[in-house]
């Protein structure tokens, strides 16, 4: 029979390294995605996600089934996002060439890969410009419309889970969601008129 | 209901979030308002567009990874733990603090070695004579001669 997240939890507090595998497996792809609307580029969302399981593994000890493991799961992962996206404003702040950059010189290039493995690499280069661009008016939102957007976009939670993921009510949730859509609205449309998107 | 509150929560209806009844009221008047019908299709559209971001669609070797990851952080506590009771030091205060400790003591003995040295000590008889003026005791009995008789003394001694 198979247990639920909450059960495995309680086994990996008492130890069980192979009930926090099955935690992992099924929970890795949802944590993946999380953390790459936030770094913009695979390598480190894959370092902040395996961050947010080996702080969830350390926390172990302390867990308490007082709410939805993946509430906990999400919010850790807030948590490890939000911090890491703070340190690289920082870092920017000072940065020593004086031009603002996201640390990272890989986010703005095509991936040569892709590239060289497609058969038609103007659309490879299309739909990269494409995406860079969406996430782009993403990361122009606000915090909190932006985290809004990602969870329910993205992780397809409902509202009320959304609540209890940042401890707020629904109707700030619903609200943060209308600016949101509203704010992206603007923001896509050269996108939308330029790829005639529908 | 109205335009303008079918607009506050084209969203929510959008997201499928409102309340069954309110659904049904919502829909009824998008069937008969092409505005309130474009700007859903609008919000819809901004939806679909979000949908066009990089994903992962697997991580084979991540289990692999943070097994891995998780294996050092125990071999570090579990050395933690074998150490007792021990405080963890960072070793460069220490090795800066024996650095000052070595530095100090070097220039105590250096500087009473090259005073040894530098001083006009030994070696001549004026030395021995700078020595004896130094080296007046209080309980010695005095001489006849003054301080500035022997000062002379050393000077013409030495200009010989």
């Amino acid at each position: 029979m198979k247990l639920s997240d909450e059960q495995l939890m309680l086994q990996v507090k008492k130890g069980s390294h192979e009930s926090f595998h099955e935690l992992v497996e099924r929970h890795k792809l949802a944590v993946l995605n999380m953390c790459l609307r936030f770094t913009r580029n695979k390598e480190d969302a894959e370092d902040l996600a395996q961050d947010v399981f080996l702080r969830i593994f350390q926390a172990a000890p302390r867990y308490q089934e007082s709410a939805l493991f993946t509430t906990y799961l999400y919010r850790v992962t807030l948590n490890v996002c939000l911090n890491h996206q703070r340190r690289k404003k920082i870092l920017r702040f000072f940065s020593l060439n004086g031009k603002p950059g996201n640390g990272s010189e890989k986010d703005d290039r095509t991936p040569a890969y892709q590239i060289a493995d497609s058969n038609k690499p103007d659309l490879e280069i299309e739909k990269y410009e494409t995406q860079q661009f969406v996430q782009k008016a993403i990361d122009s939102l606000p915090e909190n419309q932006k985290v809004a957007v990602i969870l329910f976009r993205y992780l397809n939670l409902s509202y009320q889970e959304i609540a209890e993921i940042l401890d707020t009510t629904v109707t700030a949730v619903e609200s943060r969601l209308h600016r949101a859509k509203l704010n992206l609205k603007k923001k896509l449309e050269p996108l939308r008129e330029e790829f005639h998107l529908s | 209901m109205h335009c303008h509150q079918v607009r506050k929560k084209l969203s929510s209806y959008q997201d499928g979030q409102l309340p069954p009844t309110e659904m049904k009221k919502v829909r009824e008047h998008l069937r008969h308002c092409p505005d309130c019908a474009m700007q859903l299709q609008e919000l819809e559209s901004v939806w679909t567009t979000l949908g066009k971001v990089e994903q992962f669609d697997s991580a084979p070797f991540f289990w692999a990874k943070l097994s891995h990851r998780l294996n050092q952080t125990s071999e570090k506590k579990a050395r933690r733990q074998r150490a007792g009771f021990l405080p963890r030091i960072s070793p460069v205060p220490v090795l800066a603090m024996l650095l000052l400790t070595f530095s100090l003591l070097s220039g105590f003995y250096l500087g009473k070695t090259l005073f040894i040295y530098a001083t006009p000590g030994a070696e001549t008889a004026s030395g021995k004579q700078y020595e004896s003026l130094l080296a007046i005791n209080s309980f010695d009995e005095l001489t006849d001669e003054s301080v500035a008789d022997v000062y002379q003394s050393i000077i013409s001694d030495d200009t010989q």
